[in-house]
């Protein structure tokens, strides 16, 4: 029979079979129905026949292919047949479907690397004609939206901000699953998201499920997901969704996905080829062929794009100029990226330094052209730079923006190597995935196939006759150790034999030859690169000969050389087994963890891979001073034996820090590790100096900073136990005169004691006292007594309540001035336990933190919890308002619960006037009378302590069980759990402000405070106010006079005045949440210091009514307005101020509040400097 | 019996120490109230039990110390610690609460007891305490009635 007699029989039982398949179809009653049954029931076999036949029918081609070819974006997408078949007849369907495109496709190929070439050369001009082009010719698509997206963000510079992608994806009429898809595209390619952040999220909002649609944006948005061989069928059906070109690509991608998951059933590996073969005679596709190598089959058709084995033989050998040179031209001919590598990795075995190339075809668009600058970050990658881990981030987010180019799977291939090195180990999943989709052969790959038995068959077919080539034998050497050698031993270099070799023994799991051959390339003498590259394999090698301190020394050397290579060491694993061997010990033996190295590892893994290590990181830095029979960090001496310098300069700077130092036991406080983290800075300042060097900047801030805040510390501490005190001098001056001729007439009566005298006496008395003297002579010694009385209340009356310098004015200042609140509300507001009110007269706002999550939880009713809540905070309030307003008082008829019982009795009488017999001198009488007032005082003192760690603990305590009680009975929510929680952590909390609240009334410390700069005062005035608005980022910025100090004494009244101008601050500017601006600044004017404090303002605060507060505060700021408002707490706090400067400093002064320019509120003071600044 | 309370809330550190004077004679109660200072006495005194608080501070809390870090798990850090000692007193954790962390360290004491078994020989068991409940005394009871008899044997 001849050829067209066959042909012939052939057709007609091809329209045969055609025929019986729609007679079967049209039984169906639904054509669409029927189709789909078909293409679930029918024969492989038969598929093969009749879809090209289906797919070309009139009546047929719509149904089986909705819109191949779509003519503008809102075509893009419409449903096709129901339901999926197995993934056998889907591959069929789909490539034979595609057959009868086959032109379409070969255009669009051909387009789509002109278009790879213009948008990685930055020719946006030839790159949006050549767009408009495939537009023409193959319809809108979800890949050429892809490119355009590409495209806007990174050749424009990202200047739309991805906004024209997500106006593609909202075109109208696009099927919903394309504008999902697109706006996926668009997401991605956002310049603020980084690739592993895009990865995480795709992971967390479109996790892999049984799904389709999301096996099939992973595989969009560039991972290789693991596929089952149901949701591989389901995503290539799904692929008819869409245009030709987006349908081959998705059935490409499906096919390597699978193929690099190795779950393609035998039964189906000879059907696919078959259709591999078909799709790669009709569409030319170099990787269709590529991956048909890989499986092991033998191609006619040689691949057109290859690095020439002459450029690798050049590059094998060490001749790296004239292999650089090569890849030259080869680039400015077709921009390949693993050429662009091959030619940077030349370069850094030939000078080690880079020149830079201009890949840009446009020189206008140098700076942003693709190329340019992923050949920037290749180099600095491959050169193991300092910033190689943000070029390995900055390439990987341009690969994934255009994950669908074939360029994009070269440099992602490189990207994972430089981590997962498969010439030592096995390629990942997603690594044989990206070697499918290559853009150019090279002999590299084979390491990929090798898994799957292909690595030969695409040796053979991508470089035949390799075997005698230098660069085809180094490929084969490290696979087949009986392969031949003899090029490589006489032609390579030594440092590449040797390195070779070791990755070959690596391979063969001899871990101990592989650290013989490559151990001498890992010293000072041998060039930089060779040396890491070396470093690298030697880590490794150690790792699996299992020894871990050897290990641990090389990633410690190499992470100091060149800290990049932090990604690239086998930290996690070298971890792991360190705490493994640990665990195995029957003794615990310090010697295991305790090498600097380890330690330095333990580090690097907290740094890197997870804090989950710290606890782990501190036992290895107590194992090591355990080791050098050191008690502390800072005792270790710079010759210590068998510690590297640079090692140990890395623990002192980043190990011995207070995170570490504060698990050490011989450190018993913050205060002791503060001073130890002191002590290892001079330690490093010593060892810098030692070097010639001066100390590094940072550290010597560090130091200061170490130091300030322990002045700050120490003196917010001091002050807190000066909140009690009388301004003795004052009280003094103020008795003056009128006092002393009393003492004197009162001295007379006591010398003149006789009653005939006493007639004469008492004229005398009213004569010289006047009416001034409350006294009913009833005898010479009631009257002597009266008047001592006298006396003694007058004392008495300007001790406790004297506005200028007495008791009441100091506790209204600093300690009901909102103090006690805050510090005894505070550790309830942290934990959101309670809640504000709306105003000073209305209600308690509703606890929302709590009662949202309560209503997610149970999604039921609030209100029992809402008024627990209220209840709960209503009582937290009474008791500390009833300590504020009724018991922290100079006890009197409007305060009969006031603790300060400042009262002189009868017997108090009878005893002073005992003493004052003995005393002739006034002076002397006044500091006895003062002495006897500070004794009432200490009993007042401790008498509020007893009643704050009694009734106030108490009754917390209280409030807070009958808190937990009522929450015991709710429904038992996540929420209502955590509040639990927060009830119990509240409790030491609570002691603890209790606690420092009780310290506060002590007799006020004799402190002897240094001179000072004035920012010690604003910082350690911000630290307490810090510590009420936990909400508030404050920031200590103060401007202060250059080497100005102000004299000790004045210390504990300007940290008040700071006190209360920053928490004016953050209570009225109107911004309760985030950043407070705030800022201090100092200037002196002849003898005049001025203070500012400026804070930033919420811009919805009523501007008009903070003017007219500012104007009262202003015109108040003087004596009466002091007067006025100094017993009374609450409003601004500046006549405390007026207070504070002008009696306990002894200053004049003034102060003007105002809005300035920006809109910000200043607020300043001036007052006389003289004798204050030194 | 010696028996190391290593709790930073007073209340319920006064709470058991009362509870073990009450039901046990011969007893003697040392307390520490953090993190450090509980490995501290571990490591130079030999209690014969422990009874563990789970989050701590770092440090005792004074007027002068706040205490240092919060640890969420500075209980199960001091059985981790004991254990690299190889350290083996008997400890029950005795906690307020039911969960513990946040975000991906967050677990529930179920989850936390279970881990505790798993990872530490010398762990006995766990109390949940309320202050204003007394439930937590006979399951305290229990656990230590359990560890005297094993040392009694």
């Amino acid at each position: 029979m001849g050829k067209n007699a066959i042909a012939s029989k052939h057709q007609h039982s091809t329209e045969r079979v055609f025929a019986r398949a729609r007679a079967t179809i049209t039984a169906s009653g639904n054509i669409r129905t029927g189709l789909s049954r078909y293409k679930s029931n029918a024969d492989p076999a038969e598929l093969r026949l009749t879809v090209p036949m289906f797919a070309t029918h009139p009546a047929y081609k719509s149904l089986v292919w909705p819109c191949p070819k779509p003519p503008t974006y809102s075509k893009l997408g419409k449903a096709g047949l129901p339901g999926y078949a197995s993934l056998e007849n889907e591959i069929i369907w789909g490539v034979r479907s595609l057959l009868s495109w086959g032109a379409t496709l070969v255009t669009f190929l051909k387009l789509k690397d002109q278009a790879d070439q213009f948008y990685l050369t930055g020719e946006i001009a030839a790159l949006n004609a050549t767009i408009f082009e495939m537009e023409r010719s193959c319809g809108a698509s979800l890949w050429l939206a892809e490119l355009k997206i590409a495209a806007w963000e990174a050749v424009q510079s990202g200047k739309d901000d991805g906004s024209s992608g997500r106006n593609l994806a909202h075109t109208d009429g696009m099927h919903p699953l394309a504008q999902f898809i697109i706006t996926w595209f668009a997401f991605r390619a956002k310049r603020n998201l980084s690739a592993q952040e895009f990865l995480r999220f795709v992971e967390r909002v479109a996790p892999m499920s049984e799904d389709a649609t999301s096996g099939l944006l992973h595989i969009l948005s560039g991972l290789c997901p693991t596929l089952t061989v149901d949701q591989a069928a389901q995503i290539v059906s799904y692929a008819e969704y869409f245009s030709a070109i987006d349908r081959y690509l998705i059935l490409r991608s499906t096919i390597q996905v699978l193929i690099a998951g190795g779950i393609i059933p035998d039964e189906l590996r000879q059907s696919l080829l078959m259709e591999l073969r078909a799709l790669e005679y009709a569409v030319e596709d170099q990787s269709i062929s590529r991956m048909i190598a890989s499986l092991g089959k033998k191609l006619n058709r040689r691949p057109e794009s290859k690095i020439p084995i002459e450029v690798l033989n050049s590059y094998t050998i060490g001749n790296y100029s004239k292999a650089q040179q090569d890849c030259d031209k080869l680039l400015l001919e077709h921009f390949d990226i693993e050429i662009l590598i091959l030619r940077q990795r030349c370069l850094v075995y030939s000078i080690c330094k880079f020149q830079v190339q201009d890949f840009s075809l446009n020189p206008v668009n140098h700076e942003t052209c693709p190329a340019n600058l992923i050949a920037q970050d290749v180099a600095r990658i491959v050169n193991f730079e300092r910033d190689g881990a943000d070029a390995i981030s900055r390439l990987s987010k341009m690969a994934l923006t255009c994950n669908n180019a074939c360029w994009a799977a070269s440099l992602n291939l490189f990207l994972t190597r430089v981590r997962n090195d498969d010439r030592i180990g096995q390629p990942t999943r997603q690594q044989v995935c990206w070697a499918l989709r290559q853009s150019v052969e090279n002999p590299s790959l084979t390491f990929a196939f090798e898994s799957f038995s292909g690595a030969e068959a695409y040796l053979e077919w991508a470089y035949p006759g390799a075997l005698n080539e230098v660069a085809g034998q180094a490929v084969l050497d490290l696979i087949h150790p009986d392969s031949p050698t003899t090029l490589i031993r006489t032609e390579t270099e030594p440092h590449r034999w040797e390195r070779l070799q070791a990755l070959r023994s690596l391979r063969n799991h001899d871990a101990q030859s592989a650290i013989g051959f490559i151990q001498s390339q890992f010293v000072e003498s041998v060039p930089r690169v060779i040396r890491i590259e070396a470093g690298l394999l030697l880590a490794e090698s150690y790792l699996r000969s299992r020894e871990y301190q050897k290990c641990a020394d090389v990633c410690a050397d190499l992470f100091l050389e060149a800290p990049y290579t932090d990604r690239l060491l086998p930290i996690s694993d070298l971890t792991d087994r360190l705490l493994q061997a640990s665990d195995d010990l029957s003794v615990s033996d310090p010697a295991l963890l305790g090498q600097l190295p380890v330690v330095i590892v333990f580090d690097l893994f907290c740094r890197l891979v997870s804090p989950l290590r710290e606890a782990e990181r501190a036992d290895a830095f107590k194992d090591f001073l355990r080791v050098q029979n050191v008690r502390v960090a800072s005792e270790l001496t710079r010759e210590a034996v068998g510690i590297k310098r640079a090692h140990l300069i890395y623990f002192l700077r980043k190990i011995c820090v207070p995170d570490v130092l504060d698990q050490s036991l011989a450190l018993a406080s913050t205060r002791s590790v503060e001073d130890e983290r002191a002590n290892v800075l001079l330690l490093l300042s010593d060892l810098t100096t030692e070097e010639g060097k001066p100390p590094a900047p940072e550290i010597t801030e560090e130091l200061r900073s170490i130091r300030t805040k322990q002045v700050v510390r120490e003196t917010t501490f001091q002050l807190d136990q000066s909140r009690v005190y009388v301004n003795v001098e004052g009280v003094k001056r103020t008795l003056g005169l009128g006092m002393r001729e009393t003492w004197q007439h009162y001295r007379l009566m006591l010398l003149h004691g006789d009653l005939e005298k006493h007639v004469e006496l008492q004229k005398l008395i009213r004569n010289l006292v006047g009416s001034r003297l409350i006294v009913s002579v009833g005898g010479a010694i009631a009257a002597s007594d009266k008047l001592l009385l006298a006396m003694l209340q007058e004392v008495r009356d300007l001790f406790a309540t004297s506005k200028e310098f007495g008791l009441d004015a100091n506790l209204s200042t600093n300690v009901r001035h909102g103090y006690i609140m805050r510090e005894l509300r505070g550790p309830f507001v942290t934990r959101q336990l309670v809640t504000n009110k709306s105003t000073e007269e209305g209600g308690y706002k509703l606890n929302v933190y709590w009662l949202e999550r309560h209503l997610e939880d149970c999604g039921g009713e609030t209100g029992e919890l809402s008024d627990a809540l209220q209840k709960f905070t209503k009582e937290v309030d009474r008791v500390i308002e009833h300590l504020n307003r009724n018991v922290i008082r100079i006890r009197s008829d409007t305060a009969p619960e006031g603790l300060f019982w400042l009262s002189f009795s009868e017997t108090h009488l009878w005893l002073m006037r005992d003493e004052v017999i003995s005393i002739d001198n006034y002076e002397e009488f006044v500091e006895l009378v003062l002495s006897r007032l500070w004794s009432m005082t200490y009993q007042c003192l401790d008498a509020i302590q007893t009643y704050l760690r009694g009734p106030v603990r108490q009754e917390l305590n209280a409030a807070l069980a009958q808190l937990q009680q009522t929450l015991s009975k709710l429904t038992p929510t996540e929420a209502v759990s955590a509040l639990t929680v927060a009830t119990n952590l509240v409790r030491p909390d609570i002691n603890s402000a209790i606690e420092r609240v009780s310290s506060w009334f002590v007799p006020t410390a004799e402190s002897d405070f240094a001179d000072y700069p004035l920012k010690i005062a604003y910082e350690a005035a911000l630290a307490t106010v810090r510590s009420y608005f936990r909400d508030l980022d404050m920031n200590p910025n103060f401007s202060d006079i250059p080497g100005a100090l102000l004299a000790g004494p004045t210390l504990p009244t300007f940290v008040r005045v700071f006190s209360i101008l920053i928490e004016n601050a953050a209570l009225h500017s109107g911004i309760s949440r985030g950043q407070l601006r705030l800022r201090g600044e100092t200037s002196c004017d002849g003898d005049q210091l001025i203070i500012a404090v400026v804070n930033g303002l919420d811009p919805d605060l009523e501007r008009l009514s903070l003017i007219a507060k500012l104007d009262r505060v202003n015109s108040g700021f003087n004596r009466e307005g002091a007067e006025m408002a100094i017993a009374t707490e609450g409003g601004s706090g500046f006549p405390k101020i007026w207070r504070l400067l002008t009696h306990d400093l002894g200053r004049k002064n003034s102060l003007r509040a105002s809005l300035t320019d920006t809109d910000e509120l200043e607020v300043l003071i001036t007052l006389d400097a003289r004798g204050i600044v030194r | 019996m010696k028996v190391l309370i290593v709790e930073d809330d007073d209340e319920k550190g006064e709470h058991l120490n009362q509870f073990l004077r009450d039901r046990y004679i011969n007893i003697e109660v040392a307390t520490a109230r953090s993190l450090q200072s509980g490995l501290r006495f571990i490591t130079t005194s030999s209690p014969d039990l422990i009874l563990l608080d789970m989050t701590m501070r770092n440090y005792d809390r004074t007027l002068d110390e706040e205490g240092g870090r919060p640890h969420a798990f500075a209980g199960r850090e001091i059985l981790r610690q004991m254990r690299r000692e190889r350290v083996e007193i008997p400890v029950i954790v005795v906690t307020h609460f039911d969960r513990f962390g946040e975000d991906d360290n967050f677990v529930t004491l179920n989850e936390l007891s279970s881990e505790l078994k798993l990872r530490f020989a010398n762990y006995r068991g766990t109390v949940q305490y309320k202050s204003n409940v007394d439930d937590w005394k006979p399951s305290l009871s229990l656990l230590v009635g359990s560890i005297l008899k094993m040392k009694d044997d």
